[in-house]
This record gives C-alpha cells, sequence and structure tokens, in this order.
C-alpha cells in the first residue's frame, strides 16, 4: 500500500519566487493503477518526484509498504529508489552516449556486483518490451518509440514493486501509445503497482479498472 | 569493456616497466667514471656552452647594453 | 570471468566519452612532458656535474689580467705552501676555426703526469701515451670531430700558429659522447703543442691546480696565494660546488616562465573540467541519481574517472619526456640549455629521475584535477534528481 498524507511541496521556500507546488494532498494506492490527471503546471510531476523519492515534501508524509519515504537518509532514499521504483520520465532520461543495453543496466550497478548476471536481468526486461534486437545501438539513433521502450525496460529491469510513469504517451504515437497501455495491463496484472501522471484522454476508457485523479492546482479534486 | 580497463592498465604498467629498465640499465654503463676522467683530465668543471665565444659577453654595437648571446636566462643567479 | 559492475561501467564512461576527455588529456600530456623535460635536463646536468666533484681539484688557480699565463713563479710559490699536494699544471684557450666563427677550447695537459695517465687509459682502454707523444696527435670531442670532417679535415687538422705558421696535428681519438657535457668542444694536447698553438712561452700556464687534505687549511691557504700575487683569481671546490646548487634557480629565468605558462594553461584545464561538469555532466548524474545511485556512488564514480584521466596523462607525460630527454637526447631542448652558435651539441645525457620532483608534480597536477571534477560533482549530487536533469 502506499499512502500519501498531508503532503506539501513549496519551491524556493523564503524567496519572492516561492511557490507552492503541492497544497496538501492525501490519498492512497492499494491494487489499482492510479492515473493523475491534470493539466501542465497542476503538481502532477512534483507529487510524483516524492513518491519516487528524488524529492522530499515540505510538509506531509509518504508511505509506501510501511516504509517512510519522506524521511528517509539520502543512502536508504537512494536504495528504495534502486530497488523498489522503476521511474518512467516524460522525456526518457536516456544517457545518449551509451548503448540500449547499458542504460538498462545503469540502476542495478549499485545493487549487484556481477556484470554477466545484470546483463540476464537486462535482457529480459528488453524482451519483455520487444528492444532486445536494438541492445548494442546507442540511444541517440532510436526513435522515439524505441526510445520508451529502452526507458520502460529501464524502469522494469531492477522488477520493482513500484512503477511510476511521467507523461508516458506524450511523445508516442498511436502504435506505441496502445503497445504502452498494454503493457501496464501487463504490469497490473503481476500485482505491481503502478501509477501514471498524464493527461492523455485515452488513460480514461482502459480495459482494466484504475483509479482516476484529477489534480488541479496542488489539490486532489474530489 | 571492463577488457578495455584492464588494456590500459597493462599498456601503462608496460610503459613504466620499461622506463625502469632501461633507466636501471642506463645508469650502470659508465657516466660518472667516463665524465669524472675527461673532469680530471681537462681540469675542466664546467658546462660546455655553444655560445658565440667571439662575441665575449657584450654587444659590440652597444657596449653598455646586456649582451646578446649570453646564458644568463638558463642559468640564472 | 566474473567482472565487477561498477568497473565496466566506470571503462564505459571513460570510453564513451572521450571527448571530453581527450583534449584535457592531451593538453595535459603536452604540460607535464614539458615539465618534466626541463626538470630530467636539468637534474642530469646538475647530478653528472655533481658526480665529478670527487675527481676536481680542491684549487684552482687563474690569472685575472688580460694575459691570462702565468709563469713558473707562481708553480714554486703554490708547491713552496705546506699542506699542497698534487700540482698540475694546464694551458686552456679558444682557437678559433675561422674570424669570429666557431671555435674549440685547447686544454694542453702534461699526459706523463700520473693522473693524466690514468684518466686517459679509462677514457681509451687501448692507450698507447707513448705514441700519442711521438707525433703531434690530439684527442678532440666527437663535435669537434665532426665539425672537422665537415671541412674535409678527416683525420687531422692544420692549425694556423700566432707565428703565421701552419702545424698538422693528428686525430688520435675521438672522446665519448658521455664526456661532452663538459667536452663538447674540446681538444686535448700535449702541453707543448698547445702553447705552439696559442702563443704561449714555453714556461707559461694558464691553469694551475692543486689539493690540500685538510679542509681546516684551505682559507690560510688563500689568503697565502692572494698575498703573494694580485693578479690572481682562485676557485676552491666548495665554490664549485655552491654554483652547481644555485644552477636553474627555480624563482627565476627559464622556470619562472616555465610556471607562469604551465599555471595558466593548467587553469584553463582546471576550469574546462569544473564547467563541464555544470553544463554536460550536470543531466547524466541526475539520471544516475534519479535510477538510484547514492551520492557515495556517484563520487566514487567520478574519483575513479578522473584518477584514471589524471594517472594516465602523467604517466604518459612523463614517459614522453624521459625518452625525450634521455633516449633522443632533447633534440631542440638542449639548445636552450647549451647554445647553439658555435658547434654541434652531442652530448649523451644521463639518466637522472629526480623522484622527489616527480612526486610534487603529481601531487600539484593530480589534486586540482581531480578536485575540479569532485568538487562540481558534488554540488551536483547533493541536489535534487530532478532539478539536475533539467
Amino acid at each position: 500500500m502506499i499512502e500519501i498524507s498531508q503532503v506539501y511541496k513549496t519551491y524556493n521556500m523564503g524567496t519572492e519566487s516561492e511557490f507552492e507546488a503541492l497544497k496538501g494532498v492525501s490519498f492512497t494506492v492499494r491494487d489499482k493503477p492510479v492515473i493523475l490527471k491534470g493539466v501542465s503546471g497542476s503538481g502532477k510531476s512534483t507529487l510524483l518526484s516524492l513518491i519516487a523519492g528524488f524529492e522530499k515534501p515540505t510538509k506531509g508524509k509518504i508511505i509506501v509498504d510501511d516504509l517512510l519515504v519522506s524521511k528517509l537518509p539520502d543512502l536508504h532514499l537512494s536504495n528504495y529508489r534502486a530497488t523498489r521504483v522503476g521511474f518512467v520520465f516524460q522525456h526518457f532520461n536516456l544517457i545518449e552516449s551509451i548503448t540500449v543495453l547499458d542504460n538498462i543496466i545503469v540502476p542495478l550497478i549499485p545493487i549487484y556486483k556481477d556484470i554477466e548476471y545484470i546483463k540476464t536481468l537486462a535482457y529480459r526486461a528488453m524482451k519483455r518490451v520487444g528492444i532486445e534486437h536494438k541492445a548494442h545501438q546507442d540511444t541517440k539513433d532510436l526513435s522515439g518509440g524505441e526510445k520508451q521502450r529502452c526507458a520502460i525496460a529501464r524502469a522494469l529491469v531492477n522488477d520493482a514493486s513500484l512503477i511510476v510513469c511521467d507523461e508516458p504517451t506524450a511523445n508516442l504515437d498511436k502504435k506505441n501509445r496502445d503497445n504502452f497501455i498494454d503493457i501496464i495491463g501487463d504490469l497490473h496484472s503481476e500485482g505491481k503497482r503502478v501509477i501514471i501522471a498524464t493527461h492523455d484522454p485515452v488513460f480514461e476508457n482502459l480495459d482494466f479498472e484504475c483509479e482516476i485523479l484529477n489534480i488541479k492546482d496542488g489539490r486532489i479534486e474530489e | 569493456m571492463s577488457r578495455a580497463f584492464f588494456n590500459i592498465i597493462a599498456v601503462l604498467s608496460v610503459m613504466v616497466l620499461a622506463l625502469i629498465i632501461d633507466y636501471m640499465v642506463r645508469i650502470n654503463s659508465g657516466y660518472k667514471e667516463t665524465l669524472s676522467a675527461v673532469v680530471a683530465i681537462s681540469g675542466v668543471e664546467h658546462i660546455s656552452l655553444q655560445k658565440a665565444f667571439y662575441q665575449d659577453s657584450y654587444n659590440v654595437a652597444y657596449p653598455e647594453m646586456v649582451g646578446i648571446k649570453k646564458m644568463d636566462f638558463i642559468y640564472a643567479k | 570471468m566474473r567482472s565487477s559492475s561498477f568497473l565496466y561501467f566506470l571503462t564505459l564512461m571513460l570510453f564513451k566519452q572521450k571527448s571530453k576527455h581527450i583534449g584535457s588529456i592531451v593538453i595535459s600530456i603536452v604540460l607535464i612532458s614539458l615539465i618534466s623535460s626541463l626538470f630530467f635536463l636539468s637534474s642530469s646536468i646538475k647530478s653528472s656535474l655533481k658526480d665529478t666533484i670527487k675527481e676536481q681539484p680542491d684549487f684552482v688557480v687563474s690569472k685575472s689580467t688580460i694575459d691570462k699565463v702565468m709563469d713558473s713563479e707562481y708553480i714554486d710559490k703554490i708547491a713552496s705552501i705546506r699542506g699542497v699536494e698534487s700540482i698540475n699544471a694546464r694551458v686552456y684557450g679558444r682557437y678559433y676555426f675561422n674570424n669570429k666563427g666557431k671555435s674549440a677550447l685547447i686544454v694542453g695537459i702534461d699526459p706523463f703526469e700520473e693522473s693524466n695517465a690514468k684518466y686517459l687509459r679509462v677514457l681509451f682502454n687501448d692507450i698507447d701515451i707513448e705514441k700519442f707523444l711521438s707525433k703531434d696527435y690530439m684527442i678532440v670531442s666527437s663535435s669537434v670531430d665532426n665539425y672537422l670532417k665537415s671541412h674535409f679535415f678527416k683525420d687531422s687538422y692544420t692549425f694556423k700558429l700566432p707565428s703565421g705558421d701552419f702545424k698538422r696535428v693528428g686525430i688520435y681519438r675521438v672522446l665519448p659522447t658521455k664526456t661532452n657535457l663538459i667536452a663538447n668542444d674540446m681538444i686535448i694536447l700535449p702541453i707543448d703543442i698547445a702553447r705552439e698553438i696559442l702563443g704561449i712561452d714555453d714556461d707559461g700556464v694558464t691553469s694551475i691546480s692543486f689539493d690540500v687534505a685538510n679542509d681546516a687549511e684551505w682559507s690560510n691557504v688563500k689568503s697565502l696565494l692572494y698575498g703573494s700575487f694580485i693578479d690572481i683569481n682562485v676557485v676552491d671546490k666548495k665554490e664549485i660546488i655552491s654554483y652547481y646548487d644555485e644552477m636553474f634557480a627555480y624563482k627565476q629565468g627559464l622556470f619562472l616562465l616555465l610556471y607562469i605558462i604551465s599555471l595558466v594553461t593548467f587553469m584553463m584545464i582546471l576550469y574546462q573540467r569544473y564547467s563541464s561538469v555544470y553544463s554536460v555532466e550536470k543531466r547524466d548524474i541526475g539520471i544516475l541519481r534519479a535510477l538510484g545511485w547514492s551520492i557515495k556512488d556517484i563520487l566514487r564514480l567520478k574519483l575513479s574517472e578522473s584518477f584514471i584521466v589524471a594517472m594516465s596523462s602523467f604517466i604518459i607525460g612523463v614517459v614522453i619526456a624521459y625518452i625525450y630527454v634521455f633516449i633522443f637526447d632533447a633534440p631542440l631542448l638542449k639548445y636552450i640549455f647549451f647554445g647553439m652558435d658555435n658547434l654541434s651539441v652531442e652530448i649523451e645525457l644521463k639518466p637522472y629521475i629526480d623522484i622527489g620532483m616527480l612526486v610534487s608534480l603529481w601531487l600539484i597536477y593530480t589534486i586540482p584535477f581531480i578536485s575540479a571534477i569532485i568538487i562540481p560533482s558534488w554540488r551536483v549530487a547533493t541536489t535534487s534528481a530532478k532539478e539536475a536533469m533539467k
């Protein structure tokens, strides 16, 4: 279970450009995938980055499977990100100078010492999203859909129980978008928790049940 | 990829080893004895500088000026 | 073979991002090889000279006036001083092959003098002193030999004497190039022939060397000599040693200029690496952080990366300097140290590596270089991953 309780996030506190991105957000993620809907600037990405442990909230609690993520020290938070979270970024955030395979193994480097074992896990993740034939290609030479599949494979490689996606279909054509939705459905059926931030209307009519939360001006709309 | 790392280390190690071996061979090849012998025979104890000796240490055209072919910049005191 | 994942990734980042490293590696190698070459050359010269201290006489007396020639009165006076031993008289002079042209240092010695004969045998195993004296023969340096050959004098040279006559002297032996540090333009002749060539009277000498076993007597001997002759210059071994020590004064001349240029260039490298972390590498560090790398992991990666780059540059730079100075005898650079207006410089340098100097150079180079990468990396790693990835 993921519990978000009265979470606030303020940037540039105490300065002229102080900005409150989240204003007391509370919700719980159980079994169903959660779709966070809202326009740009509503606070979706901020909320996702707090759940994923990229930042800490100014106030409030984030508990993921009994782990108080919002209060973890840096070393434990890094470990949390490495082992429990798989994040798919809006702009993929791949390391352009290296290959698909090398991008996918990055999250596992701090966890496992044996590179051959890591590569085995990476190939497994690549097969899952159908990109294993591109393993040795530099990511800068990939198409948008291929980059996204590489990003998804990277998010899956550590077998994390929580998958977080920020605007995953923003740069995709219809075919790749449908592929992505199929993958999400598969993940859900495997028992993984999925949280997706998006303003793509296709997520309102999915084949599987999910919880849709509307976020506006840093608050969840009832 | 890791092999490339070990290749770098190997190349650098070989370079350092070759340098050390060359150094050990050369320092025992009689520099001290030979140079000492010529010093003892000739009595000359300074470096053989190849400056323009005919000019001595002054500019012929302008005697008050510092000589143009001196080695003071290197052997400054 | 089980291979470390960290090592794999480290090598990956080094090779895949080589364009980032190649500039600073090349400039570092050039800088380090330049500085090391200069240090190798200067310390080789200093070390070689210091090796010869033992064989140098304790005192050398020469004339301070323009005529430079001392007669037997000077030798007799020196011999009469108590404690003086191993008196050796020599004739020096510069012989010009043409007007305002190349010249050689003529050194006239008494080859029958015991120590001279002994050292001649050190230089040439098979030397026959009697044969050397039987005809007009000379021993020349390799540079003099090459000069003479280039002017079609193969086995001998005809000197123009001050009297207007000519004297043909055969080349008996060529000095080994190992002696050229001191003897690059030297011609060693029996003292009588040297006198003829330099126009010096039969009993004239231009330098008298001797030893005084008791160090405590040195100042007395010097005072006695200055008291006896007003026109002499007396140099003792201690003065020579301090001259060697002061040679290549590091705060002056060539070395000061080198330091300034090196410092400026090095600052540019540091600035380039420092700003590169903030501009180019910031995003990559942010991605690694977001994917679960801790600050410690990031710093370990950056430290290893920068250490490998620094060490490789340093080792390659030093090896290049060594090859340049001690295997190729420092072409071009040697002319800075030895001049190039007279004969060609054919000096074979004794390898000498001042470990202290190398360690200092390594510290001065490596610590700022690594800091210029680690400090901004740490700053980026400690900001939020989301900010870093922007």
